[in-house]
């Protein structure tokens, strides 16, 4: 698959790059970092979806995946040929969810929820069942020790197979798919309580 | 149940929540913009005219010789991306002019080993019934960095299923753990700790296999005797897991393939003062492993073993090439990964199957194990990230020249 380089001037959105493979995307934001917009229109429902199941509002998720993006922006050519983009991206999303737990002493959202959950004043949007209900679900969710937080958002956020955890976190996929079996357990009994 | 809470609803939930609404849409977009922006103001790299033979290019360097600094990091006239794309191309060559076939571990288990033609191991078939099911131990591996068991799991009348995995006892049943997996324990009792699994062959479809750590085997020893014990088993049933208890156990030695160690315990520093430290280096029929200090858990390290020229994917599986199946490690002193031999050598390999996707995943094993390869070898850490940061892999290159006997 070639991928067209953008001529001098030219605007990025003349690109075709919807069907360049990985391999071809990450070659051409090496040669100009400009058409690491092609990665990230791929991979932006990924990477969200994957952060916001382990950060507990909305205006944290934003912020991560904001630096999740422009910190692989700068880094793109560091990623080595031959090296799968999705899972440097969910690694580098992950490394910025562990720093912002750091950076908030230990804390593991559990103390936000709290406050989350403790405001006087929730949004109109908020004020639906089903926005509570997700609430809710994801306090739980942060209440969660951070792998088991990592496991689910693999799988339900960046919708990422058993096999694919597996193999991006270097387990067995039938103990992969076990352990997440179990945490949803853990997690129904939580959330019906 | 009142439709709140039940395991299905929760898998909905957590996927409606993961997708975001109209505020993603908006942040998206504007994300996108601050991207492009971003984009605009770092300069496109040019790409540089090689007139380098790719031979020349990745010749072993000699300390001093080639290596300059030249407007950024410059290894032997060559950028690393370029150094990378290059070695990258030279594999492709080496491997299509060895013909050297990739195969996935549980394949040399119960198939045949590219190496030597013969199946990896040795042949074993006990076979034990309780609850139901039969486990059958087919073959058994070990050298001084694994130890590798192949098994199949059968109905009580011979009939061949899959996704069942044998366990220690019912009550780990639910442990997150690999601790979970059934224990292996030397004459002494001294368990083996699991590194892993898997569970799908081309060769045979309910082919499985499960993985020790041999840290614990003397360096003398050429056989050992092993005891497995699974004393329960997980039944997937319409997406939830059964328990069928039991006891499958099985008595048996092995011989202990041999290995070849160096210890360079070289430390290099880089221009910026960084000091990288190369501890060992060994192989085994399995695998080609260098234990490194000093360059954090996710340094970029290539090896060059006489006229091949390879990249060693970093430990924990994150940079696992499924397609060669190369299994080649470098561990670092700093991951959590690291066993007592190694302080770690997690190895991602065997071919993997997702149960409830009903597909196979991707299959790994070693490329080659460079068993028989000798002399002069050079292992360079292109980049290495700092203990304890966050930072992306940086800083080096690191040059080591050592002699593998």
């Amino acid at each position: 698959m070639h991928v067209k380089v953008r001529p001098a001037g030219a605007p990025p959105d003349e690109w075709q790059m919807r069907d360049a493979s990985d391999a071809d995307l990450v070659e051409a934001a090496q040669r100009d970092p400009a058409a690491f917009i092609g990665l990230y229109d791929r991979y932006f429902p990924v990477i969200y979806g994957y952060v916001r199941l382990r950060t507990v509002d909305e205006a944290t998720c934003e912020d991560v995946t904001s630096q999740v993006f422009t910190t692989a922006l700068a880094r793109i050519h560091t990623l080595r040929a031959g090296g799968n983009i999705r899972s440097w991206l969910l690694t580098v999303a992950h490394n910025a969810i562990h720093d912002l737990y750091r950076r908030r002493e230990g804390s593991h959202g559990w103390e936000e929820t709290v406050t989350v959950l403790a405001d006087p004043s929730p949004s109109p949007e908020e004020q639906t069942l089903a926005k509570e209900r997700a609430m809710e679900l994801r306090a739980v969710l942060m209440t969660l020790g951070p792998d088991q937080q990592h496991l689910l958002a693999l799988r339900y956020g960046a919708g990422l197979s058993f096999g694919e955890i597996a193999h991006l976190v270097g387990k067995n996929p039938i103990a992969i798919r076990v352990n997440v079996h179990r945490i949803l357990t853990g997690l129904r009994r939580r959330y019906r309580s | 149940m009142n439709g709140r809470g039940t395991t299905k609803t929760i898998e909905r939930e957590l996927r409606e929540i993961a997708q975001g609404d109209m505020p993603a849409d908006l942040f998206r977009a504007a994300l996108r913009r601050q991207l492009l922006q971003q984009a605009e103001k770092m300069a496109p790299r040019p790409e540089r005219r090689v007139e380098r033979s790719a031979r020349e290019a990745i010749r072993p360097v000699r300390p001093g010789a080639g290596l300059r600094v030249r407007g950024g990091r410059v290894w032997n006239g060559l950028s690393p991306r370029w150094s990378v794309a290059l070695t990258a191309a030279i594999l492709l060559v080496v491997l299509a002019s060895t013909g050297y076939a990739t195969e996935p571990i549980i394949n040399q288990l119960f198939g045949r080993s590219p190496d030597t033609g013969q199946p990896l191991g040795i042949a074993l078939d006990l076979s034990q019934t309780a609850g139901g099911y039969t486990m059958t131990l087919h073959r058994a591996y070990a050298d001084r960095q694994y130890i590798i068991l192949g098994y199949t799991v059968t109905s009580a009348d011979g009939h061949p299923v899959n996704g069942v995995q044998p366990v220690a006892d019912a009550g780990v049943v639910n442990d997150p753990t690999l601790a979970a997996l059934p224990r292996l324990t030397d004459e002494h009792g001294q368990a083996m700790p699991a590194l892993g699994g898997s569970g799908y062959s081309s060769v045979q479809s309910n082919a499985q296999l499960t993985t020790y750590s041999a840290a614990t085997i003397p360096g003398n020893v050429s056989r050992i005797t092993l005891h497995l014990e699974a004393n329960a088993m997980e039944v997937p049933r319409n997406h939830t897991i059964a328990v069928v208890q039991g006891k499958w156990a099985f008595t048996f030695t092995v011989p202990v393939a041999p290995s070849r160690i160096a210890e360079p315990r070289q430390t290099v520093v880089d221009r910026n003062g960084w000091a990288v430290t190369l501890e060992r280096v060994a192989i085994t029929p399995t695998m080609v492993g260098a234990m490194l200090r000093g360059a954090g858990t996710e340094a970029h390290v290539e090896l060059i073993a006489g006229d091949k020229h390879y990249i060693l994917p970093a430990p924990g599986g994150y940079e696992g090439d499924a397609e060669t199946g190369r299994a080649m490690k470098a561990c670092f002193a700093e991951s959590r990964q690291c066993s007592d031999l190694w302080k770690g050598v997690a190895a991602t390999y065997g071919a993997s199957a997702d149960v409830q996707d009903g597909r196979a995943g991707g299959a790994t094993g070693w490329m080659e194990s460079l068993q028989n390869q000798r002399g002069q070898w050079t292992l360079i850490v292109t980049a290495a990230k700092q203990p304890g940061k966050l930072a992306q892999p940086q800083g080096g290159p690191w040059i080591f020249h050592f002699a593998m006997p």
